[in-house]
């Protein structure tokens, strides 16, 4: 069989080009993940660890009542009817611990940490006029800080109140589930702070990894699912359906 | 004017110039400016505002500013509505006060614009984004690309209405830079014929041409004025969601444009020495049966939207009420949204004795002005302090000393751009010659 120069340099880049694509095509599989976080207010025990790693590690002033991820904790006692009960809620966004010097009533307590929701149908994301907002390849909904003009809509769109104006920067910020760290294979701040491993973080496109296993396990719930923004920070046996369906606030909050 | 007079009187020998008053206007606008200005350099220097997000802090993210800029825009939208009533729609009546709301339109969204371009975190870096990269989803973009859209077409409609007067102007003003400046505005060098003669056609055609723009224009505000409403109406607070809000923001357009449109017209009329009757007086009784009709809807607009919330109350949407019937809004809501800013204007237009007395409507006008100034700040406000997510009751707001300044300071921009224009725009001087002479 004979082959020409010109077949011969046809074929070879042919074979090259198919490697390369295939090449490439392989690379993108691995590297899609789904990142997801689940919390389980269950083992929330109110310590403030995750708030003061999350403002440490991303520059938030400590003691304004500002934060990227904050503690609600509440106290229940539920009456009939159900609109009825007896809702308090304290929370914890600085260094300072309120629940330490709260005295507790005799109705159910618990602790529900909370942060953004990294929505994959963000209202944030839809209402910013200029773009600064976008979801990157994880999902996760990011700030693009040199483009907001802090015309503050997205502060306004945000059903959880998860996203809130920098003082210093004069531009929206949110969690970003530490972008910076998960993109070099760590974990978030406030998951590898949590001292009891009431937050869970890793890729649920991975099988064997525990936030898939407790996703299949466990009963899961989402903060209010009637306002369809499809969250990726799920809630693992949330006790009271109050946080989750209604989020009503009958209840006082008290900040001490 | 009586005010001159009885200074003349008291101050006696003391010769004042004629325009004295008119001096001290100026002066007194230009300190509330500085005011102003102060007040918006110091929001933007010092982080004075609460900033919290809401969960965790008693803050919330549209402020006084908002309220005001939402003011502005709804009377710039009403204003263009109750002139196209005359140019555009036929109302005859309201010829006389035409140019006058033309003018107070461009002057609100002027100083609107400004508000809101001043309100946001980063002014500097909102044109260029405007520009650069725009989110098309975004009922915020929409709403300031039509805003501005509206402002070019009103300037078009302004300059095919006034243009033959301002020629008139440039061939009679006694300074040269006055000729020049008017002829220069009025593309005189255009004409065919120079002198002050101008063939009836063209001013025939000018007129239609008007006419037509106006049309697009008051279209264009109803646009990006509903745009503003949906930018409320598209979130998820209980007291703002729904289809309604745009429509109801048109509505209440029209009261505020007839209501300022009323006072202004009131004020500019004694301040400028012209008598109130005649026509003048039945463009005023105009106003009183749009701003009178305008309002009587309103009324049952809010009356329903509370009942069909408050009928089977979810815990959301009635906490959302709550704040406006028992809670923190009470006061301006019973008294100032209701009863200074529509029941008793409502009487006092509707009673004939008071209705057809110019001082009562004047008072009507501005009791219907601060109703609606008022009405803003609680839609704004109440529907944020009601954000239902977490076990908050109320969230707490006053404005900061800075924020009130900064809005006495744009009030007075608003009334220094309008008495400018009033003053070298043929806005009175051309209606004054054609109503006076006819009686």
């Amino acid at each position: 069989m004979k082959i020409t120069r010109r077949e011969l340099l046809t074929r070879t880049i042919v074979i090259v080009l198919g490697t390369g694509i295939s090449f490439k095509s392989t690379r993108g599989v691995e590297e899609e993940k789904n990142l997801v976080m689940c919390i389980i207010p269950d083992k929330c025990i109110g310590c403030g660890m995750c708030v003061k790693a999350c403002k440490i590690e991303n520059k938030i002033p400590v003691e304004k009542p500002i934060s990227r991820t904050w503690i609600e904790g509440y106290e229940i006692k539920i009456k009939i009817p159900y609109s009825e009960s007896d809702v308090k809620k304290i929370v914890m966004n600085t260094s300072k611990n309120p629940f330490l010097t709260y005295k507790w009533g005799d109705g159910e307590h618990f602790f529900v940490p909370k942060l953004c929701n990294q929505c994959q149908k963000a209202p944030c994301v839809r209402v910013c006029p200029v773009n600064a907002r976008f979801y990157t390849a994880e999902g996760i909904v990011l700030v693009d800080k040199n483009s907001c003009i802090g015309c503050k809509y997205c502060v306004t769109a945000c059903p959880y109140g998860a996203t809130y104006l920098h003082p210093d920067q004069k531009v929206t910020d949110k969690c970003t589930y530490c972008y910076h760290r998960i993109k070099r294979g760590f974990s978030p701040a406030c998951v590898q702070a949590c001292p009891t491993g009431a937050r869970v973080f890793g890729d649920i496109n991975n099988p064997s990894s525990e936030v898939s296993k407790i996703l299949r396990e466990g009963s899961v719930d989402v903060l209010l699912p009637e306002e369809g923004t499809d969250p990726k920070t799920f809630y693992i046996g949330l006790e009271n359906k109050f946080i989750v369906e209604h989020s009503i606030a009958t209840g006082e909050e008290i900040n001490e | 004017m009586y005010v001159r007079e009885y200074f003349k009187k008291k101050i006696g020998r003391i010769s004042l110039p004629d325009n004295f008053l008119f001096y001290i206007w100026l002066f007194v606008l230009i300190v509330l400016i500085e005011v102003g200005a102060y007040g918006i350099v110091q929001i933007h220097t010092k982080p004075i505002m609460p900033t919290q997000p809401f969960e965790s802090y008693a803050g919330v993210p549209w402020r006084l500013l908002v309220a005001t800029y939402v003011f502005f825009v709804v009377s710039t939208t009403g204003l263009c509505i109750v002139s196209s009533l005359g140019e555009v729609f036929g109302f005859i009546r309201l010829k006389p006060v035409v140019r006058m709301g033309l003018l107070l339109a461009l002057v609100t969204i002027l100083v609107g614009l400004m508000i809101i371009g001043l309100e946001i975190e980063r002014p500097f870096r909102a044109p260029f984004a405007f520009l650069a990269h725009v989110n098309p989803y975004s009922l915020m973009f929409w709403m300031i690309m039509f805003y501005a859209l509206y402002m070019v077409f009103l300037i078009i409609e302004m300059w095919f209405i006034l243009r033959d007067d301002i020629i008139q102007l440039s061939i009679r003003s006694p300074s040269s830079l006055g000729r020049f400046l008017y002829g220069l505005i009025s593309l005189k060098f255009l004409e065919p014929v120079a002198g002050s003669y101008r063939p009836k056609y063209r001013r025939k055609l000018e007129h239609e041409f008007a006419k037509v723009l106006g049309f697009i224009t008051v279209f264009v505000a109803i646009i990006a004025h509903s745009n503003l409403g949906a930018v409320f109406g598209v979130t998820y607070l209980p007291f703002w969601h729904g289809p309604l809000m745009p429509i109801y923001f048109i509505l209440s357009a029209i009261i505020s444009g007839a209501a300022i449109l009323m006072f202004s017209s009131i004020i500019t009329f004694w301040a400028r020495g012209v008598k109130i009757k005649g026509k003048i007086y039945d463009s005023i009784q105009m106003l009183r049966v749009v701003l009178g009709f305008a309002l009587v809807v309103d009324l049952f607009f809010i009356a329903w939207k509370f009942v069909s919330k408050f009928y089977f109350p979810s815990p959301v949407t009635k906490e959302a009420l709550e704040i406006f019937l028992y809670g923190p809004l009470k006061i301006n809501f019973w008294v100032f949204e209701l009863g200074i800013g529509t029941l008793i204007p409502i009487l006092i237009l509707a009673i004939p004795i008071t209705g057809r007395s110019v001082k009562w409507n004047l008072a009507a006008s501005i009791m219907t002005i601060i109703g609606i100034f008022v009405l803003r700040y609680d839609l704004v406000i109440g529907g944020l302090l009601g954000k239902s997510i977490s076990g908050i009751t109320y969230q707490m707001y006053s404005p900061h000393v800075f924020e009130i300044m900064a809005v006495v300071g744009f009030f007075a921009l608003t009334g220094l751009i309008y008495t400018i224009g009033i003053k070298i725009l043929p806005i009175l001087g051309t209606m004054e010659e054609k109503t006076g002479r006819g009686e």
